[in-house]
């Protein structure tokens, strides 16, 4: 029984790790908060329920929902947040708000206001014994996919010199300038990878949670709660924090069911009065 | 953090050209128009509490439909668990307010821009399900059966939607009183150079964090007024008042409206309630349109309608 709601955090903090890591990355390098990526998220789960609905292929959902967010992403990018980097941040609130407003209103009047579900490939549809405990294989492999990106990133970020040229345009963007790294390409490269990564985690969970409109609410302050908590533009901050939210939110649902929620805007509270600039400081 | 609009002259034409049109569509509207003015007045007060941390205490925050909501929940319990007099209790609600609003801005009011922000709008959240969970506040549900202030000893009904209107009002030009006058005394000054400045207002001895923790109760109290009197206008709470979309619009409203300048606070809740409300009645793609906007005044319109009237002004000079 344990071992199942271990499993479910997991889940779950995968998905706020998708979330979170391209909001955070978004931060450290522009210095915005995108209030619109939990729309981004839902916008991939609806553009993974048409491809399913035309193909009948997750797999294919899979692979195209998170390149075409992402796609949107570049053009969000090209045409409204390079133009509101370093702007006061009222003013980068006040635009994301208007796009929350966009992306919801988009939605309805493309897909409706029903809610609609994508079922698991056949191949991930049945449940696999964990130690003697059935589990949805379907939950397993977003845990996979959860992983799999935490170590690519983490991998490319610290190890490669494409890593090292965001790190340094995060850390200090006039230094890596003048050391010809051209920060421009690196913001658009990865503005638009993190919103392919929300689009991920929207086709991801579609199968488990269903695709409507709203669910970009429902994720949206828990993944600014991660960044946060873990500190803006810091991937292991992201890695920790999503873990630490996704795991008291999952066992606070199942044993103190009344204070769940609060429990998490408390341990946030807590964790900014020690620790104001969050857990990991760039 | 950018000059907050600031000129006393053009505040007080404007507010006086708003006044008197709430006031003659108040006295020739129908039912419906008076009702609607209420509301917008209340959403005024709220905008105004909102403009007033974000313009002198360069504070944005998006977890103040918790003081909405404290102010509204306050003076319900006050009325039907204690019963005080709904006036009165209007009155507690901004010492409710104000002293939450110390306690948590005694913790909040030194974080940066972007840190302020996610802590009010976790708070707010926090609030939020609170709320939603909690069986002494009704939970889901909400409370209804609250009744408006009686002055019916002075020959007044307040049910009279005309005359709740005029009450309505009434709060607001209060308000509207004080926040200009601190705007204008020295502590408002204070606000303006500690936001400039911070680091140099406490290395000459300023007192930074008390002068933003008043300004920060002071906004939540206000705030409160306006939830205390939102009840009073519906007769019943729902929990979704608390939730931090109604932030988000009153912080579009004020930079629809111009920060900074207060009236344009008033102006702007004005244009953007009246333009939600009749475009969500046309068509059904009004968020569309809505966002659109927003996005529009942010880029394009640096001071919002209250830049505009800043050009009038020069022109007509």
């Amino acid at each position: 029984m344990i071992l199942i709601q271990i499993l479910n955090a997991l889940q779950f903090s995968m998905t706020l790790f998708l979330l979170a890591v391209g909001l955070t990355i978004i931060f450290g390098l522009m210095k915005i908060v995108n209030l619109a990526h939990g729309s981004l998220y839902m916008v991939g789960a609806y553009i993974g329920l048409s491809i399913f609905n035309y193909t009948e292929s997750f797999w294919l959902a899979l692979i195209f929902a998170p390149v075409l967010t992402a796609l949107i992403g570049a053009i969000l990018y090209s045409l409204l947040f390079k133009h509101i980097q370093n702007a006061d941040p009222m003013k980068q609130v006040l635009l994301t708000f208007g796009l929350i407003y966009i992306g919801l209103d988009s939605v309805r009047l493309l897909w409706g206001t029903m809610s609609h579900s994508i079922s698991a490939p056949n191949l991930l549809s049945n449940s696999l014994l964990v130690l003697n405990e059935p589990y949805p294989s379907y939950r397993l492999f977003v845990i996979l996919v959860g992983f799999v990106v935490m170590f690519t990133l983490y991998f490319v970020l610290e190890k490669t010199k494409i890593g090292a040229k965001v790190r340094a345009s995060v850390d200090d963007p006039e230094t890596a300038q003048l050391l010809q790294i051209n920060t421009d390409k690196i913001l658009f490269y990865t503005f638009a990878l993190g919103c392919g990564l929300a689009g991920l985690a929207g086709i991801t969970v579609a199968p488990i949670l269903g695709v409507e409109p709203g669910m970009d609410m429902e994720v949206l302050v828990l993944t600014l709660i991660v960044v946060v908590l873990g500190g803006p533009g810091s991937l292991k901050g992201a890695i920790i924090g999503s873990l630490l939210i996704g795991f008291v939110d999952s066992f606070g649902k199942v044993y103190i069911p009344q204070l769940a929620q609060i429990i998490i805007y408390a341990v946030m509270a807590l964790t900014l009065l020690f620790k104001p600039d969050g857990l990991y400081k760039r | 953090m950018r000059a907050a609009n600031y000129n006393p002259k053009l505040r007080l034409q404007l507010m006086i050209i708003l006044l008197l049109l709430a006031l003659i569509s108040n006295i020739f509207g129908s039912y419906f128009t008076r009702f609607f003015i209420a509301e917008i007045t209340i959403l005024s007060i709220f905008a105004m509490s909102l403009d007033f941390i974000a313009s002198r205490g360069g504070m944005i925050s998006l977890g103040h439909a918790m003081f909405l909501g404290i102010g509204a929940y306050a003076s319900a319990i006050l009325t039907i668990n204690y019963g005080i007099s709904p006036f009165s209790s209007t009155l507690y609600t901004f010492l409710v307010g104000a002293i939450i609003g110390i306690i948590i801005g005694y913790f909040i009011v030194l974080l940066d821009g972007i840190f302020f922000i996610m802590v009010t709008l976790a708070l707010g959240e926090m609030f939020n399900a609170w709320v939603f969970t909690s069986d002494y506040l009704g939970g889901s549900d909400g409370i209804s059966g609250i009744l408006r202030p009686n002055f019916l000893i002075l020959g007044i009904d307040m049910n009279n939607p005309l005359i709740f209107s005029f009450y309505t009002i009434l709060w607001l030009l209060g308000i509207y009183f004080i926040l200009t006058k601190i705007t204008d005394s020295p502590l408002g000054r204070n606000l303006d150079a500690i936001r400039q400045n911070k680091d140099r207002i406490s290395a000459i001895g300023g007192y930074t964090k008390a002068y933003k923790t008043i300004a920060f109760a002071l906004s939540a109290g206000v705030a409160s007024i306006a939830g205390s009197l939102y009840v009073q206008l519906n007769g019943f709470i729902s929990p979704e008042l608390t939730h931090w979309t109604v932030s988000g619009e009153g912080l579009i409203m004020i930079i629809v409206g111009g920060i900074g300048s207060i009236s344009g606070a008033i102006l702007g809740a004005t244009v953007v309630h009246i333009i939600q409300h009749e475009l969500s009645n046309i068509i059904n793609w009004w968020m569309l349109v809505i966002g659109f906007g927003f996005i529009f005044i942010v880029l394009f319109m640096k001071d919002g309608l209250w830049g505009l009237l800043e050009q009038i002004q020069k022109r007509l000079r």
